[in-house]
């Protein structure tokens, strides 16, 4: 519901001001966020989801939202495939040129 | 399900008086915020004077969206949060005390966004409820220290709103409690509608950032 209601509010908002799409895919990472903060959810679960996510965006042409695949990364680290992390972590660089301090730092202690 | 529908019905009909396209008050002064556009926004877990355990990771998980909707990179806010308190810094408190130069140097982010939760959760009186969120925000740009951008966000939910008999009312109070149980936090939705307002609305909100396209 309160997707929805996000939805409703975009859109209003949209009307107003410029473009009536969202810019992202947002499939489940921001509840994703909350269940690594509140330790709810299964990391292995939120790989599948957000990796589901990530496909989605891929065959439907859409892109995925800035942070996501920094997140995805967290979730191979503690899942210990620190490869896979470190892969994500680069993808997040790659996508968000605003990541990169963040990133080396974080791909830094898995690649020293 | 179906009350679901009916509450999202009544936010699309109240949304366009909420967000008010036509009558809005006076315009923020933007002149620092547009010679200091940034491209990339930290956030900070927000402090929380509503003493609700679960505000401020619920706060956090709604922030990103209307931020990157706005055309903003915004730093992955869950491992931010993790990396802090690994590295010492337990709580909010403390992530909010960490002078700018620090953040810039770890995250190398253009702007931080601090949040302070003033109200958060359901007040229930006999035969209704009132939910609240409200917060405060600021904008602060890391390489100078001033403040870009400074706001507030609200949004409230009245189990009885609009119904003056005192079946509505009742009726009222016992849908709201089907959604508290059904929604794991009812707050969370408020917290959407009331960063939505808070970042979208023209000439108080956030200036459009670099990855939101230019109308034509």
């Amino acid at each position: 519901v309160s997707r929805i209601l996000g939805l409703a509010l975009l859109a209003l908002a949209a009307s107003c001001a410029s473009g009536p799409e969202e810019l992202y895919l947002w499939g489940s990472y921001e509840e994703c966020v909350w269940g690594t903060c509140s330790g709810e959810a299964a990391a292995a679960e939120e790989i599948r989801l957000l990796a589901e996510d990530v496909e989605r965006a891929r065959s439907e042409g859409q892109k995925d939202p800035p942070g996501l695949h920094a997140h995805l990364g967290y979730l191979y680290l503690v899942t210990g495939n620190p490869e896979s992390a470190a892969s994500e972590f680069r993808t997040e660089k790659e996508l968000w040129p605003e990541s990169a301090v963040f990133m080396d730092r974080l791909l830094e202690k898995l690649e020293p | 399900v179906r009350a679901l529908g009916r509450v999202a019905r009544a936010a699309l009909a109240l949304g366009p008086l909420a967000l008010g396209c036509a009558s809005e008050p006076e315009s923020y002064d933007y002149s620092t915020y547009v010679a200091h556009l940034p491209r990339s926004i930290l956030v900070l877990p927000p402090l929380d004077l509503s003493l609700e355990v679960e505000a401020p990771y619920r706060w956090l998980s709604t922030i990103t969206y209307p931020l990157a909707e706005r055309g903003y990179y915004v730093f992955p806010v869950a491992l931010v949060d993790l990396y802090m308190k690994e590295n010492g810094l337990p709580t909010p408190h403390e992530m909010h005390d960490v002078p700018l130069a620090k953040l810039a140097e770890i995250f190398g982010c253009d702007a931080v966004l601090y949040v302070t939760i003033t109200e958060w959760g359901t007040s229930y009186r006999v035969i209704s409820s009132d939910t609240t969120v409200a917060f405060d925000a600021r904008l602060v740009d890391a390489a100078t220290g001033l403040e870009l951008w400074s706001g507030s966000g609200q949004a409230v939910e009245s189990s009885s709103s609009g119904s003056s008999d005192i079946f509505s009312m009742l009726a009222g109070a016992v849908t709201q409690q089907i959604l508290s149980t059904t929604i794991a936090d009812p707050s969370t939705g408020l917290a959407r509608q009331a960063n939505a307002r808070m970042i979208w609305t023209e000439g108080q909100g956030l200036l459009p950032g670099p990855y939101l396209p230019v109308p034509e």
